[in-house]
């Protein structure tokens, strides 16, 4: 008898104990990002207010954040959802789009979100293509939040010392002497490189090769079915030039095969080398971190191989999906619209940062200051050179192929056509 | 012992001279970090480095523990120990199947034993994600802490088989003519015997609970479960490595496992002695 | 507790936890991965069976020959010179001096450290254009090596590596050892006249096999499975120079989402893995009478 009661006591409290939470998990809708509400950097920051401002507004609704290590939130966003543990929404980088767009795993927004946008919204958008971009069968599987490109980094001080006036660097050629005048050496050891590559297999963005590539091709580096398109006269030309940086001109250091992103913008901030190619995302931390004047950063549009018109800017960003499996779809949908509408994107401007994706908070008179030139450049380099590969085709494995090409013509002598071949055939083994 | 037998002035200067190469090669990398860990962020990446800080700096410990490492080092003590506990109280009781009796199977069990130590875990993870999953234990520190104790009892059984062989089996035998069952010579003769041996599988099992991080990501996701290599790693952000307090907080992931190392090290050798040896 | 009746399979009472564990969060995972190993997944997505063609595809591949050198390259490189690093260790702090002690801490620092820490310090310090590499190049006015640009230098860094972290495994399993074997035997042996090598040979290593052995299979299956060094150390290049099969396995796997190719891979790794042991094991077999496990 005791023992029975004692069980129905203990029954009841483990139902209250469940149920309790549960009750509360109704309004709670939880996201996986890489960002930190709790930390201190201009984007953590912004976030922070964007979820307190909406919690205000919507009381029933509380926004549980939980932070991941970035590189791993897609494919866990994906994974989660294959044995029903999902968050509501997930970010996903633009890099690993193609694992969102091929899993089906994510709810079709146009319902929840953009279909609900007037003309006139629709018109204020700066990147329409952002949203084109990760429609899939007339689905839209995500949202942006923030764009990014990988853009090219130089020294103005480095520049003007040189004598070389950044407008004029138009071709790769112009960069390719630029750099050399910049290079500094001692001895039979290099102080400062012209340029720095990373041309590692990590999974990686865009190279020097693969901008010249895609700029020579119209911006297309894919044909039908996700072909790459690298074993022909322009891969050769493209190709040609990132090697030729290292073996013929001598202003990018051999040890780029081991380079990866990170490695090449510590350098940069180190002062050893003089041009980099990085996400404009890293322009705050650089400016902070150098050990040269920050002042002095500045962004080059990219050269091309004729001149005629600046390279591509190769687009990417984070994106917000919801969920397919998610049991409060129209919660999360309303604080996703929130995040990337117009009162999220101000503040992802201000603190954060980031470009707007929308024309008229760019208009606001407090975006005329100064500190926000680079912004304004940068969404004018876009406007300019924007290309967005398409995100089923997982591009950052194809710019390994260059890279591996790249490698074996330099260090194995291969032929460029031969390389080039094989990295195509490496591209359509994966799709 | 072979070295003892001589003292002369060279051989004790040549010794000297392979202690010191011995501490550079394996201090040097750690001791870059260390001094590395309390530079300004500025002058970290500086060129040409500087092997000592110019002015040294705390903000990087300050950092990661604000970051909220003492909880994942929480996480991770418990996540260690129960694994410990786990692969010791199953590895000691499997050790003893597989050293006192003779039994049909005895070499498939030996076999599987290898098969499981050669498996590469990466290929694992996604099939454990969904089991793991489907039985409700993700993002849970208990799921964890049996995946990990399932790639470690391998070695722990092969370790524990070898000690306890090297036991003497009349102490059972008298032990169970005293009116002791099986299990119980096992748990008051035979273990207290094996501390040793139980401690030396016991630290293989702890290097790799406490430092993994594959397994932990793929499986825990939210804060309050993080163990402190998955802290670790958030520092090499989406915006470029955060070198100070990555450095600070493998720093500081390291000395309790140095300690319990320097605690233990008189036990582990003492285990290994008696264990691996005779097996 | 009842003490059952002797039954041959009474020794399975004691094996249970055991095997139900290691069939639940191994076997049942290894034969998922077996299953998804004939189908292709793509994306996270399992697809449509299709035989062996993941097997028939990686086999085939331009690249798998070229990984499989890597790995046996590296393996045994790795393998013999941290072993022999190890042993030499262990020889030479096998004695309980003050200085022994804390030498053998130090050693072991390089292996409680977390490997990704260890390697990229390491890549640091390799790095010309941003370690030390350049300063010691300078102390010595000669130019300074690209370590990290050299495949023979990268594979050499590579294996440094290996050495520099797990040579303290390899020590203190053989200390072990060593301090196992009776001082008497090598006292009475010395007084019957045999030289310190004579000693080695004859005593020393016959009694140190079980310890070698554990050494050896440990050291070679980490080795062969080992996916930090060539990820964080040199990326698996230059020229795919020290693309291990491990690398690949989470290249194709976590980078091209084709989950079917790499888990064909990863069964093949085992099978490489298993045949490799049960080689060593024939080897040692073959030198000196039977010792079991």
């Amino acid at each position: 008898m005791r023992t029975k009661s004692k069980l129905r006591l203990a029954a009841l409290a483990m139902a209250g104990a469940l149920l309790a939470p549960m009750a509360a998990l109704a309004q709670t809708v939880t996201m996986w990002t890489f960002l930190n509400p709790a930390n201190e950097t201009p984007r953590d920051r912004a976030l922070k207010q964007i979820i307190d401002k909406f919690e205000a507004a919507n009381p029933s609704i509380k926004i549980k954040v939980e932070s991941q290590v970035w590189f791993t939130l897609a494919e866990k966003f994906v994974m989660a959802h294959r044995s029903r543990s999902a968050p509501d929404i997930g970010w996903v980088n633009g890099e690993n789009m193609g694992l969102l767009v091929n899993a089906g795993v994510a709810e079709d927004l146009g319902p929840l979100i953009t279909s609900k946008w007037t003309p006139a919204q629709r018109q204020d958008l700066v990147l329409p293509q952002a949203y084109e971009w990760v429609k899939t069968g007339g689905k839209q599987v995500a949202v942006p939040i923030m764009a990014l490109s990988i853009v090219l980094f130089y020294r103005k001080d480095l520049m003007r010392e040189a004598g070389i006036d950044p407008a004029g660097v138009k071709t790769w050629d112009d960069l390719a002497s630029a750099a050399a005048k910049m290079q500094r050496t001692n001895g039979p050891n290099v102080e400062r490189w012209g340029v720095g590559m990373h041309l590692s297999t990590d999974k990686t963005t865009m190279s020097f090769g693969a901008n010249a590539l895609a700029a020579a091709q119209d911006g297309k580096l894919f044909g039908d079915k996700c072909k790459a398109l690298l074993a022909n006269d322009n891969g050769v030309r493209a190709l040609n030039m990132q090697a030729d940086l290292i073996r013929k001109h001598k202003v990018a250091s051999q040890e780029s095969f081991a380079y990866t992103l990170d490695d090449v913008i510590e350098q940069f901030i180190a002062g050893k080398v003089a041009l980099a190619s990085s996400g404009n995302g890293r322009y705050g931390n650089v400016m902070e971190k150098a050990t040269w004047n920050g002042k002095e950063l500045g962004m080059l549009p990219w050269p091309s191989l004729d001149g005629k018109k600046p390279g591509p800017q190769i687009m990417s960003g984070w994106f917000a999906s919801i969920s397919k499996d998610s049991k409060q779809k129209e919660a999360a949908a309303k604080f996703v619209a929130y995040m990337t509408g117009p009162e999220g994107m101000e503040l992802w401007a201000e603190p954060g940062g980031q470009v707007p994706l929308f024309k008229s908070i760019f208009d606001k008179p407090v975006f005329k200051d100064a500190k926000y030139d680079p912004l304004r450049q940068l969404s004018q380099m876009w406007a300019d050179a924007e290309v967005w590969l398409p995100a089923e085709c997982n591009a950052a494995r194809t710019f390994v192929d260059l890279n591996t090409a790249t490698q074996r013509v330099v260090l194995g002598n291969v032929d460029p056509m031969a390389a080039l071949r094989e990295a195509e055939a490496a591209s359509a083994g994966r799709q | 012992m072979i070295f003892e037998s001589h003292s002369g002035l060279l051989r004790r200067l040549l010794r000297g001279l392979l202690s010191v190469i011995i501490v550079v090669a394996a201090l040097f990398p750690i001791f870059w970090g260390l001094m590395t860990s309390l530079k300004p962020t500025r002058d970290i990446v500086q060129f040409p480095p500087s092997l000592l800080p110019a002015t040294v700096t705390f903000e990087h410990y300050v950092t990661i523990f604000k970051a909220g490492a003492f909880g994942f080092l929480l996480n991770s003590l418990l996540v260690s120990a129960g694994t410990v506990v786990i692969c010791l109280g199953i590895g000691a009781l499997a050790a003893y199947g597989l050293a006192r009796f003779e039994f049909p199977g005895k070499r498939a069990v030996m076999v599987a034993i290898i098969a499981v130590m050669s498996i590469p875990v990466a290929s694992l993870l996604i099939p454990t994600y969904t089991l793991i999953a489907e039985i409700g234990l993700v993002n849970t520190h208990i799921g964890l802490i049996l995946v990990y104790s399932a790639y470690q009892l391998p070695i722990v059984i092969w370790i524990l088989a070898a000690y306890y062989q090297s036991l003497p089996i009349e102490l059972e035998w008298s032990a169970m003519m005293d009116g002791y069952s099986r299990l119980q010579a096992l748990w008051k003769v035979v273990l207290p015997l094996s501390r040793p041996g139980l401690i030396a599988a016991g630290l293989f099992v702890v290097v790799f609970a406490w430092n993994d991080f594959v397994v932990a990501v793929t499986l825990l996701s939210s804060e309050e479960t993080r163990t402190l290599p998955i802290g670790i790693y958030n520092f090499l952000g989406f915006y470029g490595r955060e070198w100070g307090p990555l450095l600070a907080a493998s720093m500081v992931s390291t000395i309790p496992l140095l300690v319990v190392f320097v605690i233990l090290q008189r036990y582990f050798m003492a285990g290994m002695t008696n264990g691996s040896v005779k097996g | 507790m009842m003490d059952g009746q002797r039954t041959p399979f009474q020794a399975y009472r004691y094996l249970l936890p055991a095997l139900v564990l290691e069939v639940g969060f191994v076997f049942a995972p290894l034969a998922l991965s077996l299953y998804y190993s004939v189908h292709r997944v793509r994306y996270y997505q399992l697809g449509d069976f299709n035989g062996l063609q993941n097997y028939i595809d990686i086999l085939s591949h331009r690249l798998f020959l070229n990984s499989f050198l890597v790995t046996c390259s590296f393996s045994l490189m790795a393998l013999t010179l941290t072993f022999a690093t190890g042993f030499g260790l262990a020889l030479f702090l096998n004695r309980d001096t003050a200085g022994s002690i804390l030498l053998r801490t130090v050693v072991l620092l390089p292996y409680v450290i977390a490997m990704l820490v260890g390697s990229m310090l390491l890549k640091w310090i390799f790095s010309t254009d941003a370690g030390l590499v350049p300063l010691a190049a300078a102390w010595f006015d000669v130019a300074s090596p690209t370590v990290l640009a050299d495949p023979e230098y990268a594979m050499a860094a590579m294996v440094a590596n290996g050495i520099w972290r797990d040579s303290a495994f390899a020590m203190v399993m053989l200390l072990a050892g060593l301090r196992s074997i009776p001082p008497n035997l090598i006292q009475a042996a010395r007084i019957d006249g045999a030289g310190s090598y004579m000693i080695f040979r004859r005593i020393i290593l016959p009694l140190l096999r079980p310890a070698i052995l554990i050494t050896l299979i440990r050291l070679l299956l980490h080795f062969a499975n080992v996916l930090t060094f060539p990820l964080i150390l040199t990326g698996g290049g230059p020229n795919n120079a020290t693309d291990t099969l491990a690398l690949r396995i989470f290249r194709i796997g976590f980078e091209d989402f084709d989950l079917g190719k790499a888990n064909a891979m990863a069964i093949v790794l085992c099978l490489f893995n298993i045949a490799a042991v049960v080689l060593l094991l024939a080897v040692f077999r073959k030198t000196r009478g039977g010792q079991s496990l």
